[in-house]
């Protein structure tokens, strides 16, 4: 079968694993809960090949953003390994954690994360600069043409519609041309409609940018355009379909 | 799957300088643009333009101050000696300073068959070198200001002397050798020196005419004085290189040193200014607490944003310190400007008032602007700020989520150690900064205390119905809560101290001079005379304050060592060379005398002596001190040191000794009175009737000090006026800071349902609650401010203003009157799904 991103079974097979979690589990302190502890995620393992499209669904507080939090590396797991690009995370502290995502991970959330003080100019650039990217200005400005939006580069995020403010994180989370996309349920604030415009951005933008991308979503349809899916429910990863 | 090869740690990336620079200097104006650093910025700028305006205002009024100052020298420095000053006169004028010369002595004109003894002063060309003459071309003449002395040939006449003569002006006088033709009334002189050297009234005349008076011989007991002057710049410079090569037994006096009833009049006066500069700066700091936590709040989400792109902790350290910098320097621009233009109001306004000509500012409030701005926003605003680095990232996802709140002991400990950097630069007073910060540090620690415990409390056992929501919104963060509540008391407290205590102590002050104190003193009244003349008093309504024995001795031994004044130097020399005059310890402690060390016990042999002779002179309790007192050698141990009020214009003592010392040898009486005005008829009946009584006009001196007073509570209220006004702002702009998360707040409120009357009911009850609290913990800071203020650092009585309680409250309930409608307005007017949206 050929996947979306065109690759043959034999071709993923060989394929380099950017992101493996082994074992993952997350469990938070809760007094009221038996052991005093609530565990979020049970013993999650999964691998993702460069390139590949996977879809993490389930229902609302299955844990799906939690696994994603912690296969970006921005939470630590309580046990188990999560390797991004290379890097054991649990190993590394708060800053080294940084510094893998630094260039190397983009994001898209679901509540967009623009700075309402920047211009969309400015905020597709922001993570560029902070990288220190000395042509920041000018690939935030190709990036923002890339998703039609080259017309608003000096428009502040609260006069932008939904769409047009996902449309900026896109462009914002492509800019840096991340060997990892991580998308937080990118169409959960958008209408039907301008949700779809944006998936179909995003995957066109995927593939052009042969970027790897980890999907949160609880959408069926959307998660079957992905190569692999798992579904989390009551915190256990399980394949999908 | 193939997995690549696991490596240990990545490196740690680091921002390029520039790219930094770029992001902050963005960041800033962008914020700027949108308003999230509006309060944070005007905050800044009301607090640089309030201590700029204070210390331009200040560095005028005390530039001003200190020209009067040198008024009372007719010079900025001057040196006095028994023998010819010729050498540093030489010495001066090589430097480049400006010099004058006078010579004074007491000697006896004629008129006709009358003979008046006069203090008489020889004054040289460009005598006064600071301030004017005051004369008039009769007594009844409207007096004019000149800058020179007589001419050679005439001689000024003070109106006493005139009165006593029955002169007038155009009239023929003899000194010594030589015939004199008075030319003008001597109204005013701005050296008036030593008032004991006025026994007599003065008579002016040229340096140039002393030769042929044929009165001054090498051996004639006359005290020369070199006066001398220098454009401010190089005055202390040039001052300090004459005063390096004058020998041992010279000094130069300093206009600040020259006058000890005018030097406490002006230490007070740079006090009260430094006070309401300081209150300025805690105003600022108040402000910026508030809203630098705001601001705090504010930027997590950004913050955690760049955390999750890869952003290091140290690069968003970095980032908020720059852009605070930068924030600094900016608002420190239009703060200053703000300060400048504010204090050329001020100054118009007072010109007319202070009668006194405003020097122009100096540039150093500028940098003290840049400085307090940078300053300020460091300490009281990036201590907030440090842990924005430690933002977790996953707050990108869960925004529940939150840096950890900074440490008290760093909010804090930073905010007193830039308000005590502040206060040192301000008031460059170890003592003032001390009091300031201890009692604001204990203020504050108190503040946050009560009410963490109310709060606490609140939590605990909360509030029914509508007033829930009102109280809950400030129990559900009792750290921001206690803080936010404790900087508003403190800048209620600043307020306080400025409207009522500041009244107090100044009113305090200007008691210490009452309108009726003693303007006459009278020396050598013998013991029959004692009686006569109270009966005088009595039947001509003078008030007198009392009558007190004084002996003149000489000291010979301290602990039987003799005593020899050629070992000694400078003040202790000249004390011991002179007479002392020992008056007899009364039965209780006058009420202008403080008992410092030992016992107060006249039954005892010994002597009770002023604490700063002691001190200049190395005694200590129980030394023994010998007096020769008319050729009996008096032995006895000092058994008390006191404090002397010598403001009190009442006679006093150095020394006084036990009634059993002093009883067998014969005295002499002093006393002081109040004249309503100097009246020449109730003198010249005194005169008449007690030929030996010698009397001393302080009328001109004391209208000197008392005329300081008033000019510098002048200066004092307009400073405070001020800075009051500052403080409303910058509490105003404190309140603003918390307005978007009451929009929040409040709009969540009226989505679950809550109609315009419940809303407006919750933020009345919050301010309430919050005025009163606010309001009763800042009248207690001020009046305990106060009290330390006043005893510790002003020397004033003090007594606790119950005024501040009702001033206090009102001041609470003021800020909900006039908040509440405003912020009921803000939150009803707007839809709550635009609160919600965060717009």
């Amino acid at each position: 079968m050929a996947s979306h991103n065109g690759l043959s079974s034999d071709q993923q097979a060989n394929a380099e694993v950017i992101l493996r979690a082994k074992q993952v589990t997350k469990s938070v302190a809760a007094p009221d809960e038996p052991g005093g502890r609530l565990t979020i995620l049970q013993t999650a393992s999964l691998d993702v090949a460069a390139g590949e499209a996977v879809a993490l669904i389930g229902a609302s507080g299955a844990g799906k953003s939690t696994l994603l939090a912690l296969l970006a590396g921005l939470d630590v797991p309580t046990s188990g390994e999560i390797t991004l690009a290379g890097f054991e995370l649990s190993q590394l502290t708060e800053d080294e954690r940084a510094a893998v995502r630094a260039g190397r991970v983009g994001f898209v959330f679901q509540s967009f994360q623009l700075i309402d003080g920047l211009t969309a100019l400015e905020n597709v650039a922001l993570p560029l600069e902070l990288h220190g990217v000395a042509d920041a200005r000018e690939r935030a400005r190709a990036a923002l043409d890339e998703v039609g939006l080259s017309h608003r580069l000096r428009q502040f995020p609260k006069v932008l519609s939904g769409g047009e403010q996902q449309r900026v994180a896109l462009a914002r989370a492509f800019a840096g041309t991340p060997a990892i996309l991580f998308a937080d349920e990118p169409t959960g604030s958008l209408d039907t409609t301008t949700g779809e415009r944006i998936i179909e951005l995003m995957f066109a933008l995927r593939d052009r940018h042969a970027t790897t991308l980890v999907l949160v979503t609880h959408d069926p349809a959307l998660a079957a355009r992905c190569d692999k899916s798992y579904a989390i429910s009551a915190g256990v990863l399980q394949p999908w379909q | 799957m193939a997995i690549v090869s696991t490596k240990n740690h990545p490196r740690l990336p680091h921002l390029d300088p520039r790219a930094l620079w770029a992001l902050a200097w963005r960041g800033l104006w962008r914020e700027l643009k949108n308003g999230a650093l509006t309060t944070m910025l005007l905050a800044l700028i009301v607090a640089v333009a309030s201590v700029t305006a204070v210390g331009f205002f200040t560095d005028r009024v005390d530039a001003g101050m200190r020209a009067q100052a040198a008024e009372f020298l007719a010079a900025d420095g001057r040196i006095t000696s028994p023998d010819s000053l010729a050498k540093p006169l030489a010495q001066a004028q090589t430097l480049g300073l400006a010099t004058a010369q006078t010579l004074q002595f007491p000697t006896v004109i004629l008129a006709g068959d009358h003979t008046q003894l006069v203090s008489l002063k020889a004054v040289s060309a460009g005598y006064p070198l600071r301030g004017s003459l005051t004369i008039a071309p009769s007594p009844q003449a409207l007096p004019h200001a000149v800058t020179q002395g007589p001419a050679e040939g005439t001689v000024w006449l003070a109106p006493r002397a005139l009165a006593l003569l029955n002169l007038a002006v155009g009239d023929a006088v003899q000194i010594g050798q030589k015939t004199f033709t008075i030319s003008a009334v001597l109204l005013r002189e701005p050296d008036v020196g030593n008032f004991f050297a006025q026994a007599a009234p003065r008579a002016m005349i040229n340096l140039g005419d002393i030769p042929a008076t044929g009165l001054v011989t090498p051996a004639s007991r006359v005290e020369h004085a070199l006066l001398l002057a220098a454009p401010a710049a190089e005055r202390s410079g040039l001052l300090s290189a004459l005063s390096k090569k004058l020998p041992a037994d010279l000094s130069i006096e300093r206009p600040e040193n020259s006058q000890p009833a005018f030097k406490t009049a002006f230490d007070r006066a740079a006090r009260f200014l430094g006070l309401a500069a300081m209150v300025a700066v805690l105003l600022a700091g108040a402000a910026l607490l508030i809203a630098a936590q705001h601001y705090n709040r504010v930027q997590q989400d950004p913050a955690a944003l760049m955390r999750a792109f890869g952003a290091q902790s140290a690069t968003i350290f970095k980032l908020y310190t720059l852009r605070l910098t930068l924030l600094a320097v900016l608002a420190a621009i239009p703060g200053i400007a703000i300060g400048a233009l504010t204090q050329l109001g001020l100054s118009a306004l007072l010109g007319s008032l202070l009668n006194f000509q405003l020097p122009p500012p100096s540039w150093a409030p500028v940098g003290f602007g840049v400085g307090i701005a940078l300053v300020a926003l460091l300490g009281f605003a990036l201590p907030a700020l440090l842990r924005l680095k430690d933002t977790p990232p996953l707050r990108v996802l869960n925004r529940q989520l939150a840096a950890p709140p900074p440490a008290a002991a760093l909010l804090f400990g930073a905010g007193l150690a830039a308000m005590a950097v502040l206060v040192w630069l301000q008031a460059r007073d170890a003592a003032l900064t001390g009091y300031v910060l201890g009692g604001l540090g204990l203020s504050l620690a108190g503040f946050i205390g009560v009410i963490w415990l109310l709060l606490q409390l609140l939590q605990r056992y909360p509030a029914r119905g509508i007033a829930r929501f009102g109280l809950a919104r400030l129990a559900r963060a009792p750290w921001a809560s206690a803080t936010q509540i404790a900087a508003l008391a403190l800048g209620l407290t600043a307020i306080l101290l400025l409207g009522v205590v500041r009244g107090d102590l100044l009113g305090a002050w200007q008691a210490q001079i009452p309108a009726d104190a003693p303007n006459f003193f009278a020396i050598n009244i013998q013991p029959d005379e004692v009686a006569p003349i109270e009966a005088l008093f009595n039947a001509q309504a003078i008030h007198s304050a009392g009558f007190y024995a004084m002996n003149r001795a000489r000291l010979t031994s301290v602990n039987g060592q003799a005593v020899d004044a050629n070992a000694l130097h400078g003040q202790a020399k000249s004390l011991t060379e002179r007479e002392f005059n020992l008056s007899t310890m009364p039965e209780h402690l006058k009420a202008d005398n403080t008992l410092i060390e030992g016992q107060w016990q006249p039954a005892h042999t010994g002597w009770s002596v002023e604490q700063g002779i002691a001190k200049t002179l190395h005694w200590q309790l129980g030394d023994r001190l010998t007096f020769n007192v008319n050729g009996a050698a008096l032995t006895a141990p000092i058994t008390s040191l006191r404090k002397v009020n010598w403001d009190s214009m009442r006679p006093n003592f150095f020394v006084l000794g036990s009634p059993d010392l002093l009883a067998s040898s014969p005295a002499q009486f002093v006393t002081s009175f109040y004249l309503p005005e100097p009246n020449l008829a109730q003198q010249k009946a005194l005169l008449q009737q007690f030929p030996t009584l010698t009397l001393f006009d302080l009328s001109q001196i004391l209208g000197e000090v008392r005329t300081l007073i008033e000019r510098a509570s002048q200066a004092v209220q307009y400073v405070f006026m001020f800075t009051l006004l500052a403080g409303m702002v910058v509490l105003l702009a404190a309140f603003h800071a918390s307005e978007a998360e009451r929009l929040r707040e409040t709009a969540i409120l009226r989505v679950l349902g809550a109609s315009h009357r419940q809303v407006r009911l919750s933020l009345w009850i919050e301010f309430i609650v919050l005025g009163v609290l606010t309001g009763l913990l800042a009248a207690l800071a001020a009046g305990g401010l106060g009290a330390l203020l006043a005893v510790k650092l002003f020397n004033l009585p003090w007594q606790f203003d119950a005024r501040l309680w009702v001033y206090g409250l009102g001041a609470g309930l003021t800020l909900a009157l006039v908040l509440v409608p405003l912020l009921s307005r803000r939150v009803l007017a707007s839809p709550p799904a635009a609160a919600l949206r965060g717009g």
